[in-house]
């Protein structure tokens, strides 16, 4: 499952882009980002008071400045729930909170602002975009079984904020710059941050590295068995997505940005081995799972 | 291919807790077979990755196979199951239902009266929804809250390293 991006139409016009997104070598784009710059944070403008949207994503991919990650998630996750919005049941959406936070505690940003929705989409995927965003559709969660299964697909989701992936393969936009210089903070923020992030939430179509996709399982595996939870939640998950049709509408786009689900499924095998050979039995609670039907 | 008539009662073995000895699956590794569902019990045997198997039971990261006489418990990821052991009843159902309709061709579209649709194009098209956000953000919990909740589960926290990546040099 899934992160990523979007943004209402842009007022800039943009070119189509075929796959400017697709992101072969993670890694070699990875050794481009400063890690533990002690900088300012970019809320300290120029005195012109112009911003432009490289320099916000650049903050944002410092290590002590949050505020351009959440704002860019924040645009990113607005125009998620334009395409699909919030499934109108506060208990379902109370409960993916207290599930999503308890598992987001486990992780190196125990502390950034998380929020977790499930959206009104038939289609099986998830989502997550900088700074806390997580979501899960409609159709992937009722595919789930027990809580430890939904612990697996929001730890999935949560590693990709954690490392910063979807700042990383912003990085890479072509869009980057557009008309920035005649943008400031104070009065275009958002606009801003818009021309940063591109076309719509078509950017939420591009599909991360693969590997950073397979280390996204791997934490999400181990931050649901950090927070107690059955670790092979998400495998399971992953098989239950093999099981359906590959020409299924609804795993389309799941398909189309994720490998395949067995392939998926292979590669945790091969990680944990017999690393949790000795590790005590976690908890389902299928009997607490909150099913909508 | 499932009918509607074996998914419902596969769900109703399900409710009722039942074991699912219909379902199959392949070794997608070579493993011991083990007594017992612990790596400490009594190797009784071996199998070969991709040897074909009935699965017997599941159990906190082991599965228990069966291939002609042998019996035992392999690791769970080390076998791949081929069809659903555990799917959530209403969903099947209604996924049953659509197929009953006529089988899905590979990229038809299938058009759903009231389906929000996450394509390429649905997300392209997104307008921002800052009404939404708000309502996203009316269900933010902090930290005490979900420790709260995890204590009600009887969930305990655990120090477990990160996996490393099997595909790394070291």
């Amino acid at each position: 499952m899934k992160k990523i991006l979007m943004v209402l139409l842009a007022t800039v016009s943009v070119a189509p882009l075929a796959n400017a997104f697709d992101l072969n070598d993670l890694g070699n784009v990875l050794k481009q980002f400063p890690t533990n710059q002690n900088t300012t944070t970019t809320t300290e403008q120029p005195a012109s008071n112009k911003l432009d949207p490289a320099t916000v994503l650049l903050g944002a991919l410092r290590q002590n400045s949050v505020d351009d990650e959440v704002q860019i998630g924040r645009q990113i996750a607005g125009n998620l729930l334009g395409a699909s919005p919030l499934v109108k049941n506060a208990a379902l959406q109370h409960y993916v909170n207290q599930v999503g936070r308890w598992v987001a505690l486990q992780s190196e940003r125990p502390d950034l602002p998380w929020q977790f929705g499930v959206i009104d989409s038939t289609d099986i995927n998830a989502f997550s975009a900088p700074g806390g965003y997580v979501f899960i559709t409609k159709g992937l969660y009722n595919k789930l079984n027990n809580e430890s299964e939904l612990a697996g697909v929001l730890g999935h989701e949560i590693a990709h904020v954690v490392r910063k992936h979807q700042l990383k393969i912003l990085q890479q936009s072509q869009w980057i710059g557009l008309g920035a210089d005649a943008l400031g903070r104070e009065v275009k923020g958002q606009d801003t941050i818009q021309n940063l992030i591109g076309s719509g939430a078509e950017i939420m179509s591009r599909r991360l590295d693969k590997n950073a996709e397979f280390e996204a399982d791997r934490m999400g595996l181990v931050l649901a068995a950090r927070a107690g939870y059955d670790a092979y939640g998400l495998p399971a998950v992953l098989e239950e997505i093999g099981h359906v049709a590959p020409g299924d509408s609804s795993v389309a786009l799941l398909f189309k940005t994720h490998p395949a689900p067995d392939v998926r499924f292979s590669m945790l095998s091969a990680a944990v081995g017999d690393r949790l050979d000795n590790l005590p039995p976690g908890k389902e609670l299928a009997d607490r799972f909150h099913r909508v039907k | 291919m499932i009918n509607r008539r074996v998914s419902i009662a596969l769900c109703m073995m399900l409710l009722s807790g039942a074991v699912h000895a219909a379902q199959n699956g392949v070794l997608i590794r070579s493993e011991i077979l083990h007594a017992q569902p612990a790596s400490s019990s009594a190797n009784v045997g071996s199998v070969a990755k991709g040897s074909n198997v009935n699965v017997l039971a599941k159990k906190s990261g082991w599965i228990q196979v069966r291939t002609g006489t042998k019996q035992g418990w392999v690791r769970i990821l080390s076998v791949r199951t081929s069809a659903a052991f555990a799917s959530s009843a209403a969903s099947d159902i209604a996924g049953v239902a659509q197929m009953a309709t006529g089988k899905r061709q590979p990229g038809q579209i299938v058009a759903t009266a009231g389906v929000r649709g996450l394509s390429e194009e649905d997300l392209k098209a997104a307008h921002f929804n800052e009404q939404g956000l708000n309502e996203l953000a009316g269900y933010k919990l902090s930290a005490s809250a979900a420790q709260s909740f995890a204590r009600q589960g009887k969930l305990v926290r655990r120090s477990i390293p990160y996996l490393p990546d099997p595909n790394a040099a070291n």
